[in-house]
């Protein structure tokens, strides 16, 4: 009897190990990446840089400084050309450094890049940096 | 007797939890390549602009316009033009899906396309100004 009992105990066990309780679906989320973009440019100069969204999402630029402070620079986010370097821009602004993106923008999944312009308001170089979050 | 009986069921039950499938020899698979084709140009004003691009089977197939430009501003996100997706005819495209739209960074054209030569066009709606350059990312298989 006792041995009886066992079986049953062990194939109920083993018939349970086969059952596959549906657990209920979650999203999945992606945290944006935050990629910091310091450069110098020239008058009238530009300087881009590329960047990757893993997924759709929304893509935010936020010119955080400058050197010297206070001028107004061209931020933009578009796409790589194909053939040479540069950025082919979606969208821009001209901006004053500060911490609100002053960019925001859905995107794609895909290669895109952030360009920061020059608009002839310093006479040499202009440093600057840029945050960029994207998905 | 009933011992056989219960242990020849417990085997039988754990086996059943494997996968009894029998392992096949992998056979060779082409596998599909997403194709990132840019296409950039000037717009003249009144104008239009078309690309063909082959799809070897059926695919999902996007078009972004993404930039569309002026001489005096590098990202002219107020303009609007025509946008569409279909095939060659002539010299032309024969649109199949169309919209007016400004650039963006997420597809304003999705679908699904047979194989075979397809097209992506711009055109000015007659809102134009002046000639304005342009560069769209077409995306497919």
């Amino acid at each position: 009897m006792h041995r009886l009992l066992m079986c049953s105990v062990l194939l109920s066990l083993a018939a349970a190990a086969c059952s596959e309780t549906p657990t209920t679906p979650t999203d999945v989320v992606i945290p944006p990446h935050t990629v910091v973009f310091a450069s110098e440019v020239p008058s009238l100069g530009t300087a881009s840089r590329s960047l990757t969204a893993g997924a759709t999402g929304m893509v935010e630029v936020t010119l955080t400084a400058t050197t010297p402070a206070g001028v107004r620079v061209g931020v933009g986010v578009g796409i790589p050309r194909s053939t040479a370097s540069g950025c082919l821009l979606s969208q821009s602004v001209f901006a004053v450094a500060g911490t609100a993106p002053q960019l925001s923008l859905p995107v794609d999944a895909g290669e895109y890049c952030v360009q920061v312009f020059e608009a002839g308001t310093v006479e040499r170089q202009l440093a600057f940096s840029v945050t960029i979050r994207h998905p | 007797m009933l011992r056989l009986l219960l242990a020849g069921g417990l085997v039988c039950t754990l086996t059943a939890c494997g996968d009894a499938d029998t392992p096949v020899s992998p056979s060779a698979v082409e596998e599909a390549v997403l194709v990132h084709d840019i296409f950039s140009g000037t717009l003249p004003r009144g104008g239009h602009r078309s690309y063909a691009f082959t799809t070897p089977s059926s695919s999902a197939v996007s078009a972004m316009l993404a930039n569309l430009a002026t001489n005096t501003s590098p990202s002219a996100a107020g303009l609007r033009v025509g946008f569409g997706l279909g095939v060659p005819q002539g010299t032309g495209c024969a649109l199949r899906e169309a919209m007016v739209t400004g650039p963006a960074l997420t597809a304003q054209l999705k679908g699904l396309v047979d194989e075979g030569i397809h097209c992506v066009a711009i055109y000015d709606t007659g809102t134009l100004s002046e000639a304005v350059s342009f560069a769209i990312r077409i995306t497919h298989y």
